[in-house]
């Protein structure tokens, strides 16, 4: 204990008392930046006034848009459970037939973009869909409603269940064994173990899972608009396309910040008490338990699987397949699909470079100068996370209007709004970069008679950059995905594959959706295999 | 010539250092050795430059580098001419060891020069032939040696060596432990390093410096530390030790082991310190046949191979411990008889 402690000291608080200016003023000027578009929208909420703020806030349409959105959560998020525990349990720890397939399969749908999904969904099952067509020669001419809460609903957890699925396996791949082969040494059987020790361990985690799943469909803006449920993200959308005051969508929006707020309070609350999980169960031993026999349930358990992954990966990238084939042969032109790959790819590498270097000051600074201040930059750059993409970029959308009319419109707006919504990605993985370079290297570099700036030019940074390229390529990706922000902030006639969908889709020209769509997908497979090949790797 | 005066730092409300007096020669190399959070670790940093004094000065080859309030000044590590040799080595992974030994040479810019200081500094490491390896390439050996060519490379004015053999196999860390001090001895370099292995600390050091709680309680050679510790802790902490009351007067000491030769500086009522060396054994089977010394019985035995410590009932109570040879030794149960062989050291009855 006592030489516990003493490490500590000499590890962090014994450091220079002041880091670098070269530290600290880049990471208060970023520190700044985030905080600029959720000061703006408080502001303008505020404009005409608390009495109408809470006027708006008590409208009965409000109350009617903050309960659905609260049930589409609510809905989501417990399918998404019920769907994902079996399915993790299953292909982690039984004799499934075909387990690791499944288990890479499982996970894939998290590739799909909400509205690519609710496109699918649209162009399946909506009128004039390719089910009706199908079924319109045996005389069916109305099919179940699609749009509103049902399709929404599934299209959410057809698309974001992958969230509880991947926490849920870590969880079961970390378990200590020695705690599930104790409970069969006291003579609980199989079942009995798995409800009374396992469950119990994985509870953090399915928590963990469940309420990113909350938080994808709470923000979420393409699956909702498409399937025209009237949650917060359409409305505040539809708010701000039609109403000439454009106040109302900013009360909107707040109410939503806040409501993801409360939520990824409680998702920091478990996520700590995850990690002391983790760190308590003490093993030397290979984790992750024995296999399970399933017996006559082998069969059950594989339509099981082999049902979630077609509902969420096969049909949609059958659809996606099948419309291209028919754009192609009705002569879609494919040169509009290169022009707007060249503008997601351009745009998105800005986001990721920007991010990137936004984030190292303010990881830095986390790491190796921890104290309150260094803290509060740090909560301050997650405030990406709160911000729904649709919130952030109408309180950019009106700050760009009124203060900044020349910045209004361009493209180094938008590259702002995606640094800032993703800056999270990029602190996390240059932090847990720099957690891994040990401090005395860089003490090693001071003593060798390099000053600070240049410790972290030529030590700290190359030691890190791997995580720095992680954190920007995964910035990088996501910005390609981004959907609302791009909408509201591209430049006029700036195309990317997103917004090419969302034209195509919103207009029924499914066809003309297709290309992007799928070009996105296989996009969006390679920061998932990546993750997949680092969950085998460990 | 290194030197600390008066030299105080807290952390918080925890005094890790104070009154802290230091000085060292150039070209010797000094341990510096406690217990772990008596302060030692902190002091090597704060010759380094990673922490700054609350009070007192430092001093490094003629420079005062830090001084503490009023008029406090701190040179940054990098202008301190220091070189550091760290416990888990921190050695740079992403460059060769030719470019780790390099870091520090930016006075000397490219070519002939600086190749030939490397090429030295990898020969003095017994390096050759590593130049291109990357760090985790190397076996921990291998490790230590890299950074301890690194820290010597721009011939620092001292080097700091922060418990550099605790990240070894006890296998290994003699063989290293001769290797560094080869390599050290011919760099000619001064060195300062922590240790709470007071084996280590005797065996490798010209000069030990033993601090308890913040303070240096002793510096000495390890011969007179061993043999002349300045307190009862410090001869506790150096070696194993007998403690046994008695009075002392004109150079004797009277105690339940007879009456010794005694040396110390206080007189009348003591504490006398006898190393377990210096207790003799002879076997008695007959009780008549005491002559010299005190009868004892023997409690228990543990053999080291080279030696063996006996544990021994004196048949006036007190309990205490004989080192003999790896020789045949005595059963427990044995009777024997306790002779002193040399000076017992007295120490004021606390």
């Amino acid at each position: 204990m006592i030489a516990a402690g003493r490490k500590h000291r000499s590890g962090t608080g014994a450091r220079s008392p002041r880091p670098p200016a070269a530290v600290w003023i880049p990471a208060l000027l970023v520190a700044a930046a985030m905080t600029l578009p959720l000061f703006y929208l408080v502001l303008r909420s505020l404009e005409n006034g608390l009495g109408e703020l809470l006027e708006v806030m008590l409208r009965e349409k409000t109350l009617g848009v903050l309960a659905r959105s609260v049930v589409l959560a609510a809905v989501v998020t417990a399918a998404s459970v019920a769907i994902a525990v079996p399915l993790a349990w299953l292909t982690a720890r039984t004799d499934l037939p075909g387990r690791r397939v499944w288990a890479v399969l499982a996970a894939l749908p998290l590739v799909i973009p909400s509205y690519v999904g609710g496109f699918v969904l649209v162009s399946m099952f909506g009128p004039r869909g390719l089910l009706q067509d199908a079924l319109a020669p045996l005389g069916v001419e109305r099919l179940p409603e699609i749009y509103g809460l049902p399709g929404a609903a599934l299209a959410l957890t057809l698309f974001s269940y992958p969230y509880v699925l991947l926490t849920v396996k870590g969880a079961l791949r970390g378990m200590d064994p020695a705690l599930e082969e104790a409970s069969r040494s006291l003579g609980s059987g199989g079942p009995s173990t798995f409800f009374r020790v396992t469950l119990p361990q994985l509870r953090p985690a399915i928590v963990a899972g469940a309420l990113l799943v909350a938080l994808y469909s709470l923000s979420d803006f393409g699956a909702v608009s498409l399937l025209q449920f009237d949650s917060f993200s359409r409305e505040i959308y539809t708010q701000y396309r039609s109403a000439f005051d454009r106040t109302p969508a900013a009360i909107l929006g707040l109410m939503l910040v806040a409501l993801t707020g409360a939520i990824l309070a409680l998702e920091a609350r478990t996520r700590g008490r995850a990690r002391y999980h983790r760190s308590s169960a003490g093993s030397v031993r290979p984790r992750g338990g024995a296999t399970v026999t399933l017996g006559r349930w082998r069969w059950p358990a594989f339509f099981f699987c082999g049902l979630v992954v077609l509902l969420a990966l096969a049909v949609p990238v059958g659809v996606l397949v099948f419309w291209l084939a028919r754009g192609l042969a009705s002569g879609e032109p494919l040169r509009l699909l290169w022009g707007a790959a060249f503008n997601s790819v351009y745009v998105s590498a800005l986001a990721a470079v920007v991010a990137a270097l936004a984030a190292l000051p303010v990881a830095i600074l986390a790491v190796r100068f921890p104290g309150w201040v260094a803290g509060f930059i740090e909560r301050l750059s997650y405030l990406g996370y709160a911000l729904p993409g649709i919130v952030l970029a109408l309180s950019l959308v009106f700050f760009g209007a009124n203060y900044a009319p020349g910045l209004y419109g361009t493209l180094a707006l938008l590259v702002f709004a995606y640094a800032v919504h993703f800056l999270p990605q990029t602190v996390g993985a240059t932090r847990a970069a720099l957690l891994q370079v040990s401090p005395s290297m860089e003490e090693a570099a001071r003593g060798l008679g390099r000053g600070p700036t240049r410790v972290i030019a030529t030590v700290t940074a190359p030691l890190a950059s791997s995580g720095i390229i992680a954190g920007s390529a995964l910035v990088f990706l996501t910005t390609m995905k981004e959907l609302p922000a791009t909408l509201l902030l591209a430049p006029l006639g700036f195309d990317t594959l997103a917004t090419s969908i969302w034209t195509a889709t919103s207009e029924a020209f499914f066809a003309r959706a297709a290309a992007p769509a799928l070009l996105l997908v296989l996009f969006s497979t390679v920061p998932m295999y990546l993750l997949v090949v680092r969950e085998r790797a460990q | 010539m290194i030197r600390l005066s008066g030299v105080a730092k807290s952390f918080g409300g925890h005094q890790a250092v104070h009154d802290l007096d230091l000085e060292l020669a150039r070209g010797s190399i000094l341990a510096l050795l406690g217990p772990s959070g008596c302060g030692k670790t902190t002091t090597l940093r704060l010759l380094a430059g990673f922490e700054s004094p609350n009070a007192g000065e430092i001093e490094i080859a003629g420079r005062t580098v830090a001084r503490g309030a009023p008029r406090a000044t701190n040179t940054p590590p990098e202008k301190r001419r220091v070189g550091m040799v760290f416990q888990d080595y921190a050695l740079f992974a992403h460059l060769t060891v030719a470019q780790n030994v390099a870091y520090g040479l930016k006075g000397i810019s490219r070519g002939k020069k600086r190749y030939a200081r490397i090429a030295e500094v990898l020969s003095l490491a017994h390096l050759e032939g590593l130049e291109d390896r990357m760090p985790h390439e190397l076996s921990g050996g291998q490790q230590q040696r890299v950074a301890l060519a690194r820290a010597l490379a721009p011939e620092p004015a001292v080097v700091l060596l922060d418990e550099p053999f605790s990240n070894l196999d006890a296998a290994l860390r003699v063989e290293v432990r001769s290797e560094m001090r080869e390599i050290l001895t011919a760099a000619r370099a001064t060195a300062i390093f922590v240790t709470h292995d007071q084996a280590e600390a005797l065996s490798f050091a010209d000069e030990v410096a033993v601090m308890f709680e913040g303070s240096v309680v002793q510096v000495a050679p390890p011969e007179d530390l061993y043999h002349r510790p300045a307190t009862r802790g410090v001869a506790e902490f150096v070696g194993e030790a007998n403690f046994v009351p008695g009075t002392a007067e004109d150079g004797r000491l009277r105690c339940a082991l007879g009456d010794v030769p005694a040396c110390g500086e206080c007189a009348g009522a003591v504490e006398a310190m006898l190393r377990p060396e210096a207790l003799h054994l002879r076997s008695l089977r007959d009780e008549q046949e005491i002559e010299a010394g005190v009868g004892a019985t023997v409690l228990a035995r543990e053999f080291y191979g080279h030696d063996q410590l006996l544990k021994l009932r004196l048949d006036s109570g007190p309990v205490l411990c004989s080192r003999l040879g790896g020789g045949p030794g005595f059963k427990p149960g044995e009777r024997v008889a306790v002779e002193v062989q040399g000076q017992a050291l007295v120490f004021p009855r606390p």
